[in-house]
């Protein structure tokens, strides 16, 4: 049982003649696709002839690989944490200039129909808001201005809408007793007024 | 390939198992020690060891228990007048393991310790798988005599 049989020898210079196939083309185009493949495929995980487990491939590739990937990540990790540090500080330093002119309150809706106009057609930043002539710097005799003060600004006022209307022309209210209508020609005989032409009866003595 | 020829059931696996072997014997030159044997013995390991992993692929060793067996008597000139391509066909129509457990025995000379180490089964198992093959190859030798 321990020892081969005198037969077995016989199979074994029997099998030592099998002939061979001719495969040598086939099996050496495999084993160039599999070296091609890198060192991670699934047979490197076999023992080597000694027993052991040192094959090349094995431990060294599948934990550098492992290593590199976590770096990687780290890296992107690192660089998404930077980027997004950055654009949220400008950010609100891009947009502050801008929320400047929306601070500016409005008197009616003629006021922001024109601030949108000017907006439009010049480039934002050199925008000047126009101001009514009410919101503007009023001088009063009585006060500190003409001392060589400065001016004093008064706060954005509601103007009535209907001043702003440029063709607008007040109608000029006369009282007719007094004051004659410009442009009207005098009827009549200048020095006879209305009293000479008293209508009276006289008598006819005829 | 001769070797490889031995343990699969066909070329083509022979095939399978040469190309497999030779990338694991490039991709481990470098652990080749001279000291401890030649190139040929080396190589001839590696061989046998891709040849055992694919027949663990495709089949399962049962343990079963054998310490002494009679060894059944077979007629030498059967053998020798039989072809050797019928002698191959012969021992692959064993069982997978116990085909695995009879060339590497019987052909390749290894003990059954170091197929019991090989295979991961009991030195009875191994045992009981060659005299399960030595029966299996008497009847059939003894078929082709009677033919």
């Amino acid at each position: 049982m321990n020892t081969p049989t005198p037969y077995e020898q016989l199979i074994a210079d029997k099998l030592d003649q099998v002939p061979v196939p001719d495969m040598a083309d086939s099996v050496w185009a495999s084993i160039g696709m599999q070296l091609d493949m890198g060192p991670d495929t699934p047979d490197q995980g076999d023992k080597t002839p000694d027993g052991g487990d040192d094959a090349p491939g094995k431990k060294a590739g599948p934990g550098f690989k492992g290593k590199g990937w976590y770096g990687f990540l780290g890296v992107v990790v690192v660089v998404t944490t930077v980027w997004w540090y950055y654009h949220q500080k400008v950010v609100p330093a891009v947009k502050a200039p801008a929320a400047v002119p929306a601070a500016v309150p409005t008197a009616d809706s003629s006021t922001r129909i024109d601030n949108r106009v000017e907006k439009e057609n010049i480039p934002a930043a050199s925008v000047v808001v126009k101001k009514d002539s009410a919101q503007g710097t009023i001088a009063r005799p009585d006060t500190a201005s003409q001392l060589g003060a400065p001016p004093v600004t008064l706060p954005p006022m509601k103007v009535d809408s209907s001043s702003l209307y440029k063709d607008w022309v007040p109608v000029p209210f006369f009282d007719s007793l007094g004051v004659r209508r410009p442009g009207r020609k005098l009827r009549g005989v200048k020095g006879i007024t209305d009293d000479d032409y008293k209508i009276s009866a006289e008598k006819n003595h005829h | 390939m001769t070797i490889a020829m031995r343990y699969a059931v066909d070329e083509y696996e022979a095939a399978d198992i040469l190309g497999h072997a030779f990338v694991k014997m490039f991709r481990s030159i470098h652990s080749f020690d001279a000291t401890k044997g030649n190139f040929h013995g080396w190589l001839k390991k590696i061989i046998i060891n891709e040849s055992l992993d694919h027949i663990k692929q495709r089949s399962r060793f049962t343990s079963l228990e054998l310490d002494t067996a009679e060894e059944p008597f077979v007629n030498n000139s059967i053998i020798e007048k039989t072809d050797a391509a019928a002698i191959l066909q012969l021992v692959r129509q064993l069982p997978p393991a116990t085909h695995a457990v009879f060339v590497m025995f019987a052909i390749d000379g290894y003990s059954h310790k170091e197929i019991a180490s090989q295979l991961n089964i009991s030195e009875g198992t191994s045992k009981w798988h060659l005299s399960e093959a030595r029966k299996t190859i008497q009847q059939k030798l003894t078929a082709i005599k009677d033919q």
